[in-house]
């Protein structure tokens, strides 16, 4: 009686043995949207790693991503490495046409990069953006959290982030209220605006030393949400627009934070204090457009309305229980991408080509330079 | 000992699955699957495990190592931490693990780590945390976990090798990358010879395990596992031949990182 259940290797004249194949490592499996197939081409310039040599040139200031590290000229670490520190130079960094900068002085230093990603010149800053990271937050970003503790006068709320974020009690808006100070009556009814395993929309305050967030809802769009389901998606997909509250026409809300989580649900109807019960016509909708979101999360098609919406009417007419399918994940995310790609030729940049990394702070599209 | 209470313990009686024989086969031992010359290259996978910021995989030959990165996230409060220095830096924490089925010569593995599985963790988090950029993460802790689907030889290289993919791919700062190789002697001989994935390696034999980081030219970690009284020369000669295949996984791995980051910028948004 076998206990284990193993997929066996295919007949392969390589592998004739038992050997252990993980899901999703088939070529005949289709799992994630290819870009190249659609004529999507990544350049790989500027790619780096970490431990690369950026530059030793010394106009460049070090940004997000790059570490400065003094050249070792006469240094050996180990024993062993005395005898091949004339080989090393070769295959050190990428752009081998450095060196014919000054020779190394005592106490030149040189930019390396720390973490595996792109990297970027403006003006004089250099930095490396890693494909995903942890979401970091910035001011005026809205977010959408989970309540996971109430503490004396504030909340603390996971928002995807490295530590957790606060929301003070200072910082939300009490119904009938003006600005008033709050009174003891008020910290002990926390719970009842808030309590432990809400979710909740809020917009980023201000970012503490450490990197934890302060949130505010002193706007009567955030607060806390309802009926609805949350989906999870890598931060970086979400793209920055003037709104991240959207009313979809099939009567579904779609909050896009900024953090990677999003949430869909009912439209609420007009200053209804407690909602009613959402109708399973309503419901399915809700799961519908989850199933959207998810799916172009998946194959790492940016998210935004318009991008939701167009998945949503590709995806009208198909049962939802079939939008989990990872074959029909993939053909909606297609027609999808196909459809947002013809649009944007439409509106193609000069010096063509590629896609400008919206890194939301620093660079706002356009080919990328390598570091000289 | 405590006692792993969300594990079926019910197959610990089962019988190992290597010893079906599969229709048309003899039993043959694993380590006829690969041909020579693949014994010595490395396979590298990353962004297979769901739910997590990183995770990496590698075969070399017939050992299979699978990582995966948790974090950074809120460091576990403990009363015996004290607030200051602790907090200046993210806590690496390493877990290690040999599945039940992974191990060639010994068996069926018990689910709880034993000490061979402990000494491994202790080491993996000696060689990467001084590889990881910590004091840029205050207040956090990064969860590092380690699983061995199977254990041919030259296990805890390859754990290494995973383990650095796993933490690139959670786009954590690092200074190196980090990549290791074992040598080792069977007992009696006199020459160190590398270790490869294919389980050829007596159980007898003494290894050393060096971990190096190739742009910084600095040792990241060593490991000695002696089965005989060895001094010291003979230890910095395995050394000096542990460098060469150190640089060349961390040229295969650097190219590896190089031909699918391009890929990653589908995160970058259209228009």
């Amino acid at each position: 009686k076998k206990h284990l259940t193993m997929q066996s290797a295919p007949d392969d004249e390589e592998l004739d043995s038992l050997s252990i194949r993980l899901v999703g490592l088939d070529e005949n499996y289709p799992v994630r949207l290819n870009w190249n197939d659609l004529g999507v081409q990544f350049s790989k310039q500027s790619i780096v790693v970490p431990g690369d040599r950026l530059t030793r040139s010394r106009e460049f200031i070090p940004g997000h991503g790059t570490l400065r590290r003094t050249v070792e000229a006469g240094s050996g670490n180990a024993s062993f490495a005395a005898g091949r520190r004339q080989k090393q130079n070769d295959d050190n960094a990428e752009d081998n046409d450095e060196d014919d900068e000054d020779e190394d002085e005592e106490g030149a230093w040189e930019l390396a990069a720390s973490v595996a990603g792109r990297q970027h010149v403006v003006n004089k800053l250099l930095c490396v953006l890693p494909g995903r990271s942890r979401y970091a937050g910035e001011i005026g970003d809205v977010v959408v959290g989970r309540v996971q503790e109430v503490a004396s006068r504030r909340w603390r709320i996971d928002a995807n982030a490295r530590l957790q974020a606060t929301l003070h009690l200072s910082g939300v808006l009490l119904p009938g209220e003006d600005l008033r100070r709050k009174s003891e009556e008020d910290e002990r009814a926390m719970r009842a605006v808030l309590a432990e395993g809400d979710l909740v929309s809020a917009e980023v305050q201000s970012v503490q030393a450490d990197g934890s967030l302060v949130l505010h809802t002193r706007n009567a769009r955030y607060g806390r949400l309802g009926q609805g389901t949350l989906v999870r998606v890598p931060p970086a997909l979400i793209k920055r627009s003037k709104t991240h509250f959207h009313s979809l026409p099939c009567g579904v809300t779609l909050v896009l934070g900024m953090n990677g989580y999003c949430w869909c649900g009912p439209t609420p109807g007009q200053s209804d204090v407690r909602e009613p019960l959402a109708s399973p016509a309503d419901r399915s909708e809700v799961a519908r457009v989850r199933a959207c979101v998810r799916l172009l999360a998946v194959n790492h098609v940016p998210l935004y309305d318009t991008s939701v919406m167009q998945a949503y009417e590709v995806a009208r007419e198909s049962p939802v229980a079939l939008l989990s399918r990872p074959d029909e994940q993939l053909r909606v995310a297609r027609l999808v991408a196909e459809q947002l790609l013809t649009a944007e030729v439409g509106e193609a940049q000069p010096g063509g080509g590629g896609f400008g990394l919206h890194s939301g702070d620093l660079i706002s599209g356009g080919a990328l330079s390598a570091v000289h | 000992m405590p006692l792993d209470r969300y594990r079926n313990t019910a197959l610990v009686d089962g019988i190992d699955v290597r010893a079906l024989p599969l229709a048309g086969d003899s039993p043959a031992p694993a380590s006829q699957g690969k041909q020579q010359q693949q014994q010595q290259q490395h396979w590298f996978q990353r962004r297979l495990v769901q739910d997590t910021v990183g995770s990496g995989y590698v075969e070399f030959g017939d050992t299979k190592v699978l990582c995966s990165v948790h974090g950074p996230m809120e460091p576990k409060r403990s009363v015996l931490t004290d607030a200051g220095a602790e907090q200046s830096r993210a806590q690496l924490q390493v877990y290690y693990k040999l599945a039940p089925f992974a191990s060639h010569q010994a068996g069926r593995v018990s689910y709880l780590p034993d000490e061979t599985e402990r000494r491994a963790a202790s080491f993996l988090q000696d060689t990467l945390a001084p590889s990881l950029r910590l004091d840029r993460l205050p207040k956090s802790r990064i969860e590092l976990h380690c699983l061995v689907l199977e254990d041919a030889g030259c296990c805890l290289a390859t754990a290494v090798n995973c383990a650095c993919l796993a933490l690139v791919d959670a786009g954590l700062e690092m200074y190196d990358l980090v990549t290791a190789a074992t040598v080792c002697r069977p007992v009696g001989a006199t020459d160190w010879q590398l270790e490869v994935g294919d389980g050829s390696n007596s159980g007898g034999s003494s290894s050393v395990t060096l971990a190096y980081m190739r742009s910084l030219r600095q040792v990241a970690g060593m490991l000695v596992e002696a089965a005989e009284p060895l001094q010291p020369r003979e230890v910095s000669a395995a050394c000096r031949i542990c460098e060469d295949p150190c640089k060349m996984t961390h040229s295969s791995l650097r190219q590896f990182l190089l031909d699918c980051l391009p890929a990653d910028d589908r995160t970058a948004k259209i228009a």
